[in-house]
């Protein structure tokens, strides 16, 4: 790993002009990891590339308010990665992709044209804000108003970036793949994956927002899986890690612990006994149990499904919803983790959203048009999967404040029941709040003692009901350190979750097998 | 740059920058997409989005390429990475082109492209959308003021070349109207309660996706929308304990997903031979019989050839509950020893993926309500939902649908986990139902599982 060296402003300029838009984007992929104060730059030049300035990206929103819409937007997305796949320390097969297009937003007073082009010329552009302007069909119109920068973060700084990125990619996959070859004499397969890429992003609105960014993604993952043939026994585990960051990651994520924290897993599942099955008391682990509140609460405070009354939690605001030890945070600003954005899709400044205070339901989480809707200010939370998607409310990083117990205190407070560390995911019904988490290692809680590891379990529950049953709190919070992924309409986006230990009073536990 | 074009000239690059074989895949899409809100606003948009994949072979190394809207100077670039890493990775016997002898050719009469619904314009999706809406709101004036309809009118154009010189196109439409009714539970005629701390509404929907026009019957999916909700509406908890459990045709396809998981030529590679069993091998009961029909005219996965080109062909993956044939591409077929059977998807791995197409149970001879009449007391599953990721041993899923009693449907349950041994499962399906409708692209009739354990929702 070695320090980025520093390019200067001339020498992106002669790259991207010189070389073409094509040539720009790869060379710019690789100098978005090697310098943090051309990064920014970086987004804007390559707009430029496209024959875009300021000016013209202000014809464009006129020409997209032409039927009368009362508001505009431009996003255009080029991203580029890198993925390397090992079985072992041996480089399997690697793949390079990248996108490049725009999505033209029109909003009327009551209709929304959407229309996604991969023609990023100013004639593509133009048809396809015409397109959306038409969609929309009009209304009392706006004006465009003059485009100006709004005031960054600087949320993922890369401080390290790799001198060779093959060689020094595959020494931390061989270091992660010998610690866990290492660590159990029963593990007989270990495959691991680095991928990284970059987002070039650049949003103009027609309230006169232009914003730029460039955000930089690693992801590292292992699976390994171990067999006891003598038992009779298989286990499977995995990690994924990374967020937006360079190489610096691996400085407070060493490889090898990735490496065990997967054969940890496997091993838990080899020694594992059948779930118990009913109504049990819970403890929720820290970081990871975030789960929880993505799908039993998250989802229900996103605010389009408030406005239209769908959600358990519509027209509830300043009502208790859940126990008074509950405090949940929406916050985009976190640096370089998984859901952090410098600015939403919707050149919105990223924010520290209070969703619920001490029990109270304080506010949803908006796009700009929900927000108008709703009449209040928009949260930064409008995002997409990509340039061809309009943009939603999305969670980024959620998370709950730290209580009073310490997590032996609400261990030590469960006579039986059960302990869920690691969560796969999970799943919701946004108007019952019926949810379902799959916890990937859970073990049973006896006598106040953790004991054994179990297999196969799944965790029922009610949303709001859940959260009335949150008896004790820990003072342990804790920020996912693995990579999640949001899924909701057909779009995917990166998020990240936290929770101190939490004790669930009863919760329905399913997965016993054995009659 | 057109599709065929564009691909001729990626494998052409890859030649250029030193790759010994090629293929290129280009699936153009085209997507009209609208959503309406009862007599409140539209959401619609439009796409054109082309995707190209691109796999580099050198000596049984390989990459794969991916990129939407990628300009040929960053496909230049792309490519030359790409060989790059493919000279420093591991060289694997099996990596490869298809064989060109299994390669696929155009068809007529697939039924799998209708100009109709390719030349439908925004404004005929409003109409239908609005239409769709009307008809919910008119099955039951108490569904509707928050309720919406979607339709999406798809164009598909995909082209496969290689550095052999086999280069075909066909193009497919595919359209998707779906509803999103609100029921408010004060009205007791559905006999809906409302939940401790739940909003005191039911949202429900149903889609239909057709090849064509024609196949979108907004009658039937408005029938379908009611029903649904009506059904799920003044839910009690389920028993607790060990059950007999009714799948219905719409959770009974989750479990002929599983199967066909296991089916897979990657399972059987990694997994060493599926949890199930082997080939030739009794993994379900003998009333059971799974088959992948790619070819089956108007099929929602129908294609005259897969993503590596080959020509797929039908297949009876379990036979009377006996595992008779696995799915595979190129490379898990020259791992495992047999031809690819036309089921590779692209992915971003260079061997690519393997999938199902036209996937469905067999029908049997009983009707769904003798199914149900056997049982005393039971669940009736109608949407599974999340399930446990390690499905080696045990089958662990979280589940909704109706209580039975005494033979018939009582009351609507909101959600259950349902658990048993994965083998014991598939052996003990004690009846299929003679209602299989070739509605999803994996389909399946109503199956009696013997007893399962619940854990209710209390």
């Amino acid at each position: 790993m070695g320090e980025g060296t520093k390019i200067s402003r001339r020498r992106i300029l002669q790259l991207g002009l010189g070389a073409g838009t094509g040539l720009a984007l790869w060379e710019l992929y690789k100098l978005a990891w090697s310098n943090k104060h051309t990064r920014n730059q970086a987004a804007a030049l390559l707009y430029k590339n496209t024959g875009l300035d300021d000016e013209r990206l202000a014809r464009l929103l006129a020409v997209a308010l032409e039927n009368n819409g009362k508001y505009a937007d431009i996003f255009l997305e080029h991203s580029l990665g890198t993925s390397l796949n090992f079985d072992g320390d041996r480089l399997l097969h690697a793949s390079v992709e990248s996108a490049s297009g725009a999505g033209v937003r029109v909003i009327s007073d009551s209709n929304i044209g959407f229309c996604a082009t991969e023609d990023v010329s100013w004639e593509g552009l133009a048809k396809a804000a015409r397109e959306a302007a038409a969609m929309a069909r009009g209304g009392t119109g706006a004006r465009v108003s003059s485009l100006k920068p709004i005031e960054m973060l600087d949320l993922y700084p890369i401080r390290s970036t790799p001198t060779d990125p093959l060689r020094d990619k595959q020494e931390i996959v061989r270091k992660i793949v010998e610690a866990a070859k290492a660590s159990d004499s029963a593990v007989n397969s270990v495959r691991a994956n680095y991928s990284d890429s970059v987002r070039f992003i650049t949003i103009a609105t027609s309230n006169g927002v232009i914003a730029h960014d460039t955000q930089p993604m690693l992801q590292v993952g292992v699976s390994v899986s171990a067999r006891d043939d003598e038992k009779g026994k298989f286990g499977a585990g995995s990690f994924t890690g990374g967020g937006h960051y360079g190489q610096e990651y691996f400085d407070d994520h060493p490889p090898e612990e990735i490496g065990k924290r997967a054969v940890q897993m496997a091993r838990h599942q080899m020694q594992a006994v059948g779930a118990p099955s009913g109504e049990l008391p819970v403890v929720l682990g820290p970081a990871y149990s975030g789960v929880l509140l993505h799908e039993a609460v998250g989802h229900g405070l996103e605010a389009d499904f408030n406005l239209r009354g769908y959600s358990a939690y519509s027209n509830r605001l300043g009502e208790i919803v859940c126990s008074k030890l509950c405090t949940i945070h929406d916050d985009g600003r976190r640096p370089n983790l998984n859901g952090s954005l410098n600015f939403d899709d919707e050149g919105v400044r990223s924010n520290d959203t209070l969703l619920i205070e001490k029990g109270k339901l304080a506010g949803y989480m908006h796009t700009r048009e929900t927000a108008a809707r709703m009449n209040v200010a928009p949260t930064g939370n409008g995002r997409r999967q990509n340039y061809s998607f309009p943009p939603m409310p999305r969670m980024t990083n959620t998370y709950l404040d730290n209580g009073e117990s310490t997590a032996e205190e609400i261990i030590r407070s469960v006579n039986y029941g059960v302990y869920a560390q690691f969560f796969s995911g999970g799943s919701v019904n946004i108007t019952t709040g019926d949810f379902t988490f799959v916890p990937t290692e859970a073990f049973l809680i006896e006598s106040g003692r953790i004991t054994a590891p179990l297999s196969n379990v799944l965790l029922l529950g009610n949303g709001p009901q859940i959260l009335n049953r949150v008896s004790m709190v820990g003072n342990d919070m804790k920020i996912s350190d693995n990579l999640w992924a949001c899924g909701k309409q057909g779009q995917m986006i990166p998020v990240t979750i936290g929770t101190p230990t939490l004790k669930v009073d009863a919760m329905t536990v399913g997965g016993n097998w054995q009659s | 740059m057109e599709n065929e074009a564009l691909a001729k000239r990626a494998v052409e690059l890859c030649k250029q920058r030193g790759a010994d074989e090629a293929d290129a895949l280009v699936m153009r899409k085209r997507e009209n997409a609208l959503q309406v809100f009862y007599r409140d606003s539209t959401l619609a948009a439009a796409s054109d989005t082309t995707r190209i994949t691109l796999r580099v072979f050198s000596n049984h190394k390989g990459a794969i390429i991916s990129g939407r809207g990628t300009s040929e100077q960053t496909l230049e670039a792309m490519v030359a990475q790409a060989v790059a890493f493919a000279e420093q990775s591991s060289r694997d016997k099996f990596l490869g082109l298809a064989e060109d002898a299994q390669m696929g050719r155009l068809q007529d009469d697939l039924g799998i492209y209708d100009q109709a619904l390719a030349d439908l314009s925004l404004a005929d999706m409003e109409e239908t959308a609005s239409r769709l809406q009307a008809m919910v709101v008119a099955r039951d004036s108490r569904v509707g003021s928050l309720s919406s309809a979607t339709f999406q009118a798809q164009t598909h154009e995909v082209t496969l070349c290689t550095s052999q010189g086999y280069c075909q196109t066909y193009k497919t439409t595919m359209g998707t109207l779906g509803t999103n009714a609100v029921l408010d539970n004060s009205f007791t005629e559905f006999g809906a309660e409302a939940a401790n701390g739940d909003s005191g509404k039911l949202v429900g929907g149903a889609n239909l996706s057709s090849r064509t026009l024609g196949g979108l019957n907004p009658d039937r999916l408005a029938d379908l929308t009611v029903q649904k909700l009506a059904a799920r509406a003044g839910a009690k908890p389920a028993g607790s304990g060990w059950f007999p459990v009714v799948f219905a045709p719409t959770a009974s396809r989750s479990l002929a997903a599983i199967l066909l998981q296991f089916c897979s030529g990657p399972v059987a590679m990694y997994a060493e031979g599926s949890y199930l069993g082997k080939l030739g091998e009794q993994i379900c009961s003998p009333n059971f019989t799974l088959v992948d029909d790619p070819l089956k005219p108007g099929g929602l996965k129908t294609a005259p050839f897969d993503h590596e080109g080959v020509a797929p062909r039908r297949k009876v993956i379990i036979e009377k509950g006996v595992f008779n044939e696995y799915l595979l591409n190129a490379y898990y077929g020259r791992v495992l020893e047999r031809n690819s059977t036309g089921n590779a998807i692209t992915t971003d791995d260079i061997r690519l993926g393997v999938a199902p197409s036209n996937a469905y149970i067999e029908a049997g001879s009983a009707t769904p309500e003798s199914l149900l009449a056997d049982v005393r007391q039971g669940f009736y599953v109608t949407k599974l939902t999340s399930r446990t990721m390690h499905v080696g041993a045990n089958f662990t899923q979280a589940a909704t649908g109706m209580w039975i009693e005494n033979g018939k449907l009582t009351h609507a349950v909101r959600a259950a986990i349902i658990s048993m041994p994965l083998k014991e499962m598939f052996k003990n399906i004690a009846g299929c139902g003679n209602d299989l409708e070739h509605d999803a692209a994996l389909a399946a009739p109503t199956l009696l599982v013997g007893k399962m354990n619940l854990a209710p929702l209390a």
